[in-house]
């Protein structure tokens, strides 16, 4: 069923079709707002603030296949609110010191992800704003480049170029990744 | 390698490229070495940003924390089960009432209708208490 017919019936009342998206999305919803807060721990806080209004909006959403970039907006502006409310003057996410940035690994086997997750922090931290925002709706939110232009208010093409720069800046830092 | 020649491949490889566009660079890759190399280069880096990027799982379901929070509230509907906790809550309040202490003119006359009413006997005029009750009936 697509994330669509789900807002529908969700509309309707139907919770269990509200279930199965948070289900779907939450994983997604988290890496996004764990990268832009610096914390898994305020990122399940503002993803449960995210869903919450998703549901309190459905009566609102236009069922026109745009879903995802819908819910990351929602995502996107509480994850503002938070860090308004810290007194973060700017959205600038993982800028150092004033995050809590991020939590041990879980498990032993999470502990290269963890690594590289911690080292793509360190990396993004010096990219100017607009790259890391375009990069961090691509790859953590996996929108596509029309949703990203569309949420930076520009067009596809420098959508492109603002990739283009963050990703080959990021290999020259992450180079032994690969 | 120029930065459009890198981007128009950092496009396709993103799957952004339309149509045309996307058979003539895969027909270029076909043919040129070099553009083939970088191509590979940037699949190799594309799979470690992808795997830096991978979902967070949640310590804890999310849905249930949701559900409780939007739930709207039950609609008041009066039940056996309303009506019978309403009737314990009622003579639970007549029994404290009339256990409150009294203005000295009315206790006696009051506790002695209170202990004749649950069927407990008394001493001299007073009531007994239920401890005195116990002791005797034990005795």
């Amino acid at each position: 069923m697509t994330d669509d017919e789900l807002m529908v019936r969700g509309a309707a009342g139907d919770d269990r079709a509200f279930q199965l998206l948070v289900e779907r999305w939450q994983g997604r919803v988290l890496g996004y707002l764990a990268r832009v807060l610096g914390s898994e721990t305020e990122a399940e806080d503002v993803a449960q603030e995210t869903f919450v209004k998703v549901y309190a909006s459905a009566g609102s959403y236009r069922p026109d296949g745009r879903f995802a970039g819908w819910l990351f907006r929602i995502a996107r502006k509480q994850a503002r609110s938070r860090l308004r409310r810290k007194k973060i003057a700017r959205f600038l996410p993982f800028v150092g010191s004033e995050h809590d940035v991020s939590e041990p690994p879980r498990a032993e086997e999470d502990r290269r992800r963890h690594e590289l997750r911690e080292a793509l922090r360190v990396a993004l931290g010096s990219l100017p704003a607009r790259q890391r925002e375009a990069f961090v709706l691509r790859y953590d939110a996996r929108l596509g480049q029309r949703e990203i232009a569309r949420e930076l208010g520009t067009s596809v093409s420098a959508v492109e170029t603002l990739l283009h720069r963050a990703k080959r800046a990021l290999r020259e830092q992450l180079g032994d990744w690969t | 390698m120029t930065d459009h020649v890198e981007s128009r491949l950092s496009a396709y490889l993103d799957g952004s490229l339309p149509e045309p566009e996307a058979q003539a660079t895969q027909a270029h890759l076909d043919e040129c070495p070099a553009c083939r190399a970088a191509y590979e280069e940037h699949t190799r880096f594309e799979a470690v940003l992808l795997e830096a990027t991978a979902e967070v799982a949640p310590r804890e379901a999310i849905w249930p924390v949701v559900r409780s929070r939007v739930r709207p509230k039950e609609p008041f509907r009066f039940t056996l089960r309303f009506a019978g906790g309403m009737a314990l809550a009622a003579a639970a309040g007549f029994v404290i009432a009339l256990a409150v202490p009294r203005p000295e003119s009315t206790v006696a006359s009051t506790q002695t209708d209170l202990w004749t009413s649950f069927g407990y006997g008394l001493v001299d005029g007073t009531p007994i208490s239920i401890s005195v009750v116990e002791e005797e009936t034990e005795g």
